[in-house]
């Protein structure tokens, strides 16, 4: 489980030393995209407790949730409809807390009720 | 719930997730130099050798800059210099000095506007102890209210008892009388304007105003709508002495300066 995090610091620092230099006026399509990757991983947690990870629809989701997060804001952004980026981001956020409140229940469960996780007393999410 | 698979050992997710953080972290640094470079560069936690990078970076690019700013600059003049021949050019020069000759008084001009007499009472003469005299006057205060007024709603010549009104024109009081242009003038006031009638007759007879005042002191005021006035040309085009248009080096100077 700490192979993803080494990776991600390394993807980090390569990125970072090789002083990659975004412009400016894009950020906030890499920011929406970012956090779009974001749900894609605790997604992927998710699913991977429960026991259907599939690493193919992680995969694609990761890639192709970025790319139209972002799309879809250059769309909004086109046609002039304001606060795209903040549905985006509203409606991303309301799957991260979830997926996140569920990894959350698992993690609680699994450390401090080791004898209730033992007798498939885990609640449903 | 079918199960539960534990956290700590091999599992499926391990490559793709790998993958992904990967390319998650990635995307974090590309976001977090986006930002910092928007805000400057943060020259406050860099050492010496950071900062003499930056500084001779910085001072190569503005070389470069600079360079290009100096072809430009040189393309711009000759251009002009070559468009000068084009008649397109002459004819907007012409048109421009025929401007200016209108607005510095070098010309006599003829338009459409209005003309302004103003008379003292005729009783000042009789009764010069009067204290109300000072009221029942033209002074040089009115004329230059006037003047003002007139050329705020854009009267293009004007001209006071003969004597044309320009940028360098001065009305003022000399003891008893009115100079303008150093000329002393004399009741009646004759003030011509060129311009828009219906507009220059709005603004100097609006209500509150200082003709209003005038009349209610008593002056003979009398404003009159013209199709056709003609304003003479100024006597005396004052000589410069002391300004002269800046050079184009010189204002590229001055801006390097600043």
């Amino acid at each position: 489980m700490w192979l993803p995090l080494l990776a991600m610091v390394v993807g980090f620092f390569a990125v970072y030393l090789f002083r990659v230099h975004l412009p400016f006026v894009y950020t906030e399509y890499i920011g929406i995209a970012a956090v779009a990757g974001f749900d894609s991983i605790v997604g992927a947690i998710h699913s991977s407790i429960e026991g259907k990870f599939n690493d193919r629809v992680f995969v694609s989701g990761f890639f192709i949730n970025a790319a139209v997060a972002a799309g879809l804001l250059y769309l909004g952004n086109s046609l002039k409809i304001p606060y795209v980026a903040v549905a985006i981001m509203v409606a991303l956020f309301i799957r991260i807390f979830n997926n996140l409140g569920f990894i959350r229940r698992y993690v609680v469960a699994r450390l401090f009720e080791k004898h209730l996780a033992s007798e498939k007393s885990f609640p449903e999410p | 719930m079918k199960m539960h698979v534990p956290l700590g050992k091999p599992q499926p997710w391990v490559l793709p997730m790998t993958i992904v953080c990967l390319v998650f972290g990635g995307v974090i640094a590309g976001l977090t130099s986006a930002i910092t470079e928007d805000q400057g560069v943060d020259t406050s936690q860099m050492n010496r050798e950071q900062l003499v990078t930056l500084y001779t970076q910085t001072s190569q690019e503005m070389k470069g800059l600079k360079k290009e700013n100096d072809d430009l600059r040189d393309q711009l003049s000759t251009l002009q210099n070559s468009a000068i021949d084009g008649t397109k050019l002459q004819e907007a020069l012409r048109r421009q000095i025929n401007d200016l000759r209108v607005q510095s008084g070098a010309t006599p001009v003829v338009g459409p506007g209005i003309l302004i007499t103003l008379d003292d009472t005729g009783n000042v003469k009789s009764a010069p102890s009067d204290p109300q005299t000072n009221l029942r006057v033209v002074h040089d205060s009115d004329l230059y209210i006037l003047v003002n007024e007139l050329r705020a709603v854009r009267a293009e010549a004007i001209e006071i008892n003969g004597l044309r009104v320009t940028a360098s024109t001065a009305i003022r009081c000399a003891g008893p009388a009115i100079q303008v242009n150093e000329t002393v003038v004399t009741p009646p006031f004759r003030i011509a304007a060129i311009g828009k009638p219906d507009t220059l007759f709005g603004a100097v007879n609006l209500p509150g105003g200082n003709l209003e005042w005038l009349r209610s002191m008593g002056i003979r005021v009398q404003v009159d709508k013209r199709d056709r006035l003609l304003i003479a040309a100024a006597k005396l085009i004052s000589k410069l002495e002391y300004a002269r248009p800046v050079l184009e080096e010189e204002s590229a100077k001055a801006e390097n300066q600043q």
